[in-house]
Formats: structure tokens, C-alpha cells, sequence
């Protein structure tokens, strides 16, 4: 898994890219903890280089949302091809989530 | 039944779960019956059946180390490919299971009782006995004609 994040119109684009499931998942919600506690609530979630996700996936990416919501922001999800997508669609969590198909298309609508 | 074109045993361990996804995945490539969508499915169904097990399948159990064990199949047959696992943990039997309600708010939303629901979702087929003291279930992909992918 490789984990980036930049600041862009406001929020906080995190770009997380190869594989997230029951090896990756801790690090990348323990990451996205310290963001939110740096203040960076409002978050974009860039999936476009991520190719697997499992439950245990799912799970880091619903922890970090609803603490995002729990600090006056919101986790937005963008990107997801392929099996991520179908895995999210299958999850209900593109109904969950803001969905965008990509991080411009996110900024655009928040915009 | 065919004899399996693979059959190896892990200790229920989930650090083992990556090399059993892979060499059973190897495995499966090598019958050559599924597509590339159709296998990372599989792929991640396999995956959750696997640390369902090492996390939950011998909680309450003190045996040795060592008889902490799963076991992974593959069968090739004419109209589908079926990817066995069996395990002596308690008797669970997973696909009697409600499914997570996928509507809830995200205030409702439980973060676990996922795992099942994807497996369930990326396989053709899933199928719980309980043969004396194991556990097996078997998930099984069509192939052919019947396939869908996509």
C-alpha cells in the first residue's frame, strides 16, 4: 500500500494506492487518524491507484469517516475502478459516502 | 470428484493467509478457468473466509499450537472450480448469516459483519458442512459458457 496526502481547495486529498485490506489496514487508519487530529477533517479519498480492498479495508474507511464526522467534516470518497468499485457498490458504501468518480470531479461539486 | 489440483495446510494464523490467497490463486491460474476479474474475486473471497478463521475458528479452544490448522482445496471441475477450506474449530456455518443492513446511516453503520457479505457477493456459490469435527466450506466459481464477468 502506498499512502499520500496533499492539501488541495480546502481539503485534504489522501491518495491511497495497491492494496488495502487486513496487512495495510491499521496503518492506514492509525495515518488518517493523525491528519484528522492535525485538524484536516474534510477529506477526499483518492482510490484511482487502489486495486484491492477488503472488509478489513471497508472497516478503516468507515472508522475514518465517522471520525471525520465527528470533527464537523466529512470523508469523500473518489476514484474507485474495477473491483474497488464493485466492492463499495456491493457494501453500500457509495450511498454511504459522498461519491465522485475522481478527485476533480469531487472539487468541482464542492466546490 | 476429481482429485484436487491442490490441496496444502496452514497454521490458522492470520500471517499465513496472504501465502495461502496466493498459492491458491497460483493454483487456479494454473487450471486457467477463470478470467482475471472472476479470479480477484475469488481472490478476496478466499481471503475473508481465511482470517475469519484464524481470528474466530478456535477462540475458545486450547489446543496446541500446532492443531490449529486450515486447510485450502482447489477442484477443477467440468462446469465450475471450487476452493474448499476446511478447519477443527468450532462449528460455524457462515452462510446462515443475515446480511449487514448496507442502508444504514453512517451514525448506524456497524463497522463489522462485512466480511460474509462480500464473500457471498463475489462467488458464484457457497456451501457450509460440517463432516465430524471439521469445518468445510466450499465457494465455487462457475466457468464456461454460464460465466459472467464484468
Amino acid at each position: 500500500m502506498e499512502l499520500r496526502s496533499r492539501i488541495g481547495q480546502g481539503y485534504l486529498v489522501v491518495s491511497v494506492a495497491g492494496r488495502l485490506d487486513t496487512g495495510t489496514a491499521p496503518e492506514f487508519e492509525s495515518k488518517c487518524q493523525a491528519w484528522l487530529n492535525e485538524g484536516n477533517v474534510r477529506v477526499i479519498l483518492d482510490l484511482s491507484g487502489l486495486e484491492y480492498i477488503s472488509s478489513a479495508g471497508l472497516r478503516s474507511v468507515i472508522s475514518t469517516a465517522k471520525r471525520a464526522k465527528g470533527g464537523g467534516g466529512a470523508l469523500i470518497l473518489s476514484g474507485a475502478t474495477g473491483l474497488v468499485q464493485e466492492v463499495l457498490a456491493v457494501s453500500g458504501f457509495d450511498r454511504l459516502l459522498p461519491t465522485f468518480g475522481s478527485v476533480e470531479n469531487a472539487l468541482d461539486s464542492l466546490a | 470428484m476429481p482429485e484436487p489440483v491442490s490441496l496444502r495446510h496452514y497454521p490458522a494464523d492470520v500471517d499465513f493467509v496472504p501465502a495461502a490467497v496466493a498459492e491458491t490463486l497460483s493454483a487456479v491460474d494454473r487450471v486457467g478457468l477463470l478470467d482475471e476479474v472472476r479470479a480477484v474475486r475469488l481472490e478476496l473471497a478466499l481471503e475473508e473466509v481465511l482470517v475469519n478463521v484464524c481470528r474466530h475458528a478456535y477462540r475458545d479452544q486450547r489446543a496446541p499450537r500446532g492443531e490449529k490448522e486450515f486447510a485450502v482445496e482447489v477442484r477443477a471441475l467440468p462446469d465450475r472450480l471450487e476452493v474448499s477450506k476446511e478447519d477443527s474449530g468450532r462449528a460455524f456455518d457462515p452462510t446462515t448469516l443475515s446480511p449487514p443492513d448496507t442502508d444504514a446511516s453512517l451514525d448506524e453503520r456497524l463497522v463489522g459483519g462485512l466480511g460474509i457479505h462480500l464473500v457471498r457477493s463475489m462467488v458464484d456459490g457457497i456451501e457450509y458442512r460440517r463432516d465430524g469435527e471439521r469445518n468445510r466450506l466450499t465457494l465455487t466459481m462457475v466457468v464456461g459458457a454460464a460465466a459472467t464477468g464484468g
